[in-house]
């Protein structure tokens, strides 16, 4: 017996006083029927029910009311004048796997709660045609812009989130700074735009229990000054904004600012929260935040992963590589790469591409076909569709912040970072002499996966500030450099990144 | 029912200690086991496997805690099966990872033969924690509970969670060290 074994039988025997209770929570996770092992066993089962169900289903019509967000004003001291309420969906159904079913499953509840998700999903997903198609266009411009920025470092960065915090400042600004910005997001007016964010927000957030999608905007005003009332409310309602309000110079308004970032993301970006200021002129802080947790469909197995060699342009490192074989793969191949795609349960999924050996990852991004098929989730052509593949994968925690001002120059915003020119008229009353400029657009991004599945966070945050005044068989083994995506359940890539280095976060 | 009556049924040789046992413990035990093997069937042998031993052992034993006493018992056999399963190459569930983890803090060289010195120190290692890192190290190394469980229980982040196991297995790992457990 080895002496970790050992050691582990040691704190078996441990004196009993020193032993706290289990916690509820875990007690009625686990207890009655092992529920967490059906939840995660369940993948293979659960496509097997979905066609059982989906019979039962065309007999049935629902109606699900979802509660749209309202928004709350309070008349607090705290700094929050108005908080997001983030919509509700039903959740999936727990013990479903027909392989794993416990002992009180009951096919009728089970089948009424499958349902209610069901409904509640489709909702939620059914936004108006061509919704996303301005998001579209802005990946097309931003995301081979920002690629550039991919160099030997591992790169991350999240479209989603820079669209989504971007749109409130376009509706904070006015003039020619306002119209920048929407050519930037692929609208042609405010209103368009104001659909779109909304659309984009209740079709990729997933909070059903099964699988996870939190998006989440916030403003943070500065008391000194006077705003717009209207607009303040508009943002709050149609970009489910939560609003707060306090001194910059104050270092509680500052942690409950941090606070919020932490408690959206989980925790995950606290190295970058911890020292993101507040500039002591602030007029208006955008936050835009992504937190994605998923579980693969087809797990890896723990005893299958071992260490092995990466050959990462700064010279080879050794990490641990995941190892699954398994026939249901979606793979495709073009021009100087081939890629894999690993389904998330309910929640997406994430595609790897690999770079073929004579070209690197820097120069796929560069190239124009290659991007048409990073911006696409739904791929055509060159795809040789479900093969047999033998994956080995490297685990990985990659982050990168990113300072976004100069590629939004190069994508033609102007206007926003000029403090003679920039226009912020609808969120605040802007004099002739009031120079208003934004000081800094910034993401910070974070994307792990490990056995279990796939774990992300995005962070963008745009500071206004006011100056002066106020088939076959395949083998992939990613041992060198390549890019990954992570689509949500709608196809919206939520991350794009390189990883040069899996040992280096 | 209350544990000492519980007891009392043990002693008296009525067989409805066990149905007591198992409607006040019986999901206690599972969760145990369940982290360690993470499988239904698994699980359920060795809940039943807690009862007869417990009947086997109470009298002449006089549990102080019956929870813990019923715990220990389920533990034990779970890591058993565990370790069995483990060499016909089936994963269990948290063990593994457990195991892994435990392994900083103690060397593969010299094999231990004392597992009895080995638990006075931890119990005194444990006391000397404060009352919160123990806690967590327990529901990790004790309940095998899955770090996310943990830090939803305890109103932390995973990542504070691991952080705050890593430092303690780093502390246990210097605590053992200065006892004469050379890694």
């Amino acid at each position: 017996m080895k002496n970790e074994d050992k050691l582990l039988d040691a704190i078996g025997m441990i004196d009993e006083e020193l032993i706290p209770e289990m916690p509820k929570a875990e007690l009625s996770a686990k207890a009655a029927d092992g529920k967490k092992a059906s939840a995660k066993k369940s993948t293979k089962g659960r496509k097997a029910f979905w066609i059982e169900i989906g019979i039962a289903a065309a007999a049935v019509i629902l109606v699900v009311a979802i509660a749209l967000p309202k928004v709350l004003y309070k008349k607090k001291n705290r700094a929050v004048k108005a908080e997001a309420v983030y919509p509700e969906m039903a959740k999936y159904p727990e013990s479903v796997s027909p392989v794993f079913r416990g002992d009180d499953y009951d096919p009728d509840a089970y089948r009424e709660q499958y349902e209610k998700w069901r409904a509640s999903r489709e909702t939620f997903r059914n936004q108006p045609e061509g919704y996303a198609d301005g998001f579209k266009k802005f990946l097309e411009k931003s995301t081979s812009t920002f690629a550039e920025e991919a160099g030997d470092e591992n790169f991350v960065y999240s479209p989603l989130s820079l669209y989504l915090c971007m749109s409130i400042v376009a509706e904070s600004a006015d003039g020619n700074t306002r119209q920048e910005i929407l050519d930037l997001l692929g609208v042609p007016d405010i209103e368009t735009l104001r659909a779109t964010s909304k659309s984009l927000f209740l079709a990729n957030y997933v909070d059903d229990g099964a699988g996870k999608c939190l998006l989440a905007n916030s403003i943070w005003m500065n008391n000194r000054f006077d705003y717009k009332n209207d607009t303040v409310e508009r943002i709050a309602t149609e970009y489910l904004a939560s609003v707060f309000s306090g001194d910059p110079e104050d270092e509680k308004y500052i942690e409950e600012f941090r606070n919020w970032l932490n408690r959206q993301t989980d925790g995950l970006l606290t190295d970058y929260v911890d020292d993101l200021p507040m500039d002591k002129d602030l007029l208006l802080m955008v936050a835009s935040t992504i937190n994605y947790n998923g579980k693969w469909g087809m797990r890896f197995h723990e005893d299958e992963t071992k260490p092995g060699t990466f050959h990462a342009p700064a010279g080879d490192v050794t990490c641990d590589f995941m190892n699954m074989e398994y026939e249901k793969f979606d793979c495709h191949t073009g021009d100087g790469y081939t890629a894999i795609e690993l389904p998330v349960t309910g929640n997406g999924k994430m595609r790897l591409i690999l770079p073929d050996k004579d070209t690197s990852a820097q120069n796929l991004l560069k190239d124009k076909d290659f991007m048409e098929f990073l911006n696409n989730s739904y791929t055509d052509g060159n795809v040789f569709g479900e093969a047999m593949v033998d994956l080995s994968l490297p685990k990985f925690d990659v982050s990168y912040k990113n300072d976004m001002i100069d590629e939004l120059q190069k994508l033609g915003v102007h206007d926003a970072f000029d403090k003679d020119r920039g226009n912020f008229g609808s969120i605040t009353d802007q004099g002739p002499d009031d120079k208003i400029f934004v000081k800094k657009v910034e993401q910070d991004v974070r994307v792990m996966i490990d056995e279990e599945g796939v774990k992300g966070a995005a962070i963008t945050v745009a500071m206004i500030v006011e100056q002066c005044a106020p088939s076959a068989k395949y083998t992939f083994v990613f041992d060198r450099p390549f890019i990954f995506e992570v689509f949500s359940d709608t196809g919206a890539p939520l991350f794009v990144g390189v990883v040069n280095d899996p040992t280096s976060k | 029912m209350e544990d000492k009556s519980i007891i009392e049924l043990f002693f008296q040789r009525d067989e409805k200690a066990i149905t007591e046992s198992q409607n006040k413990y019986g999901s206690y035990c599972r969760a145990i086991a369940h982290n360690i093997l993470h499988s239904k069937e698994d699980t359920e042998e060795c809940v039943n496997d807690t009862w007869l031993r417990s009947w086997n052992s109470i009298p002449p034993e006089k549990p102080k805690r019956l929870s813990v006493y019923f715990g220990r018992i389920t533990r034990n056999l779970a890591i058993d099966r565990y370790r069995k399963e483990r060499s016909m190459k089936h994963g269990g569930g948290q063990t593994s990872i457990c195991l892994d983890e435990l392994s900083e803090c103690i060397g593969a060289e010299d094999p231990i033969e004392d597992t009895l010195v080995l638990k006075d120190l931890l119990n005194s290692f444990l006391s000397s924690l404060p009352e919160k890192h123990r806690h967590i190290f327990l529901f990790r190394y004790w309940y095998m509970m899955p770090v996310s469980d943990i830090a939803d229980h305890c109103g932390m982040t995973s990542d504070a969670v691991k952080m705050l196991l890593s430092r303690t297995r780093k502390k246990l790992e210097k605590y053992l060290k200065k006892e004469g457990f050379e890694k």
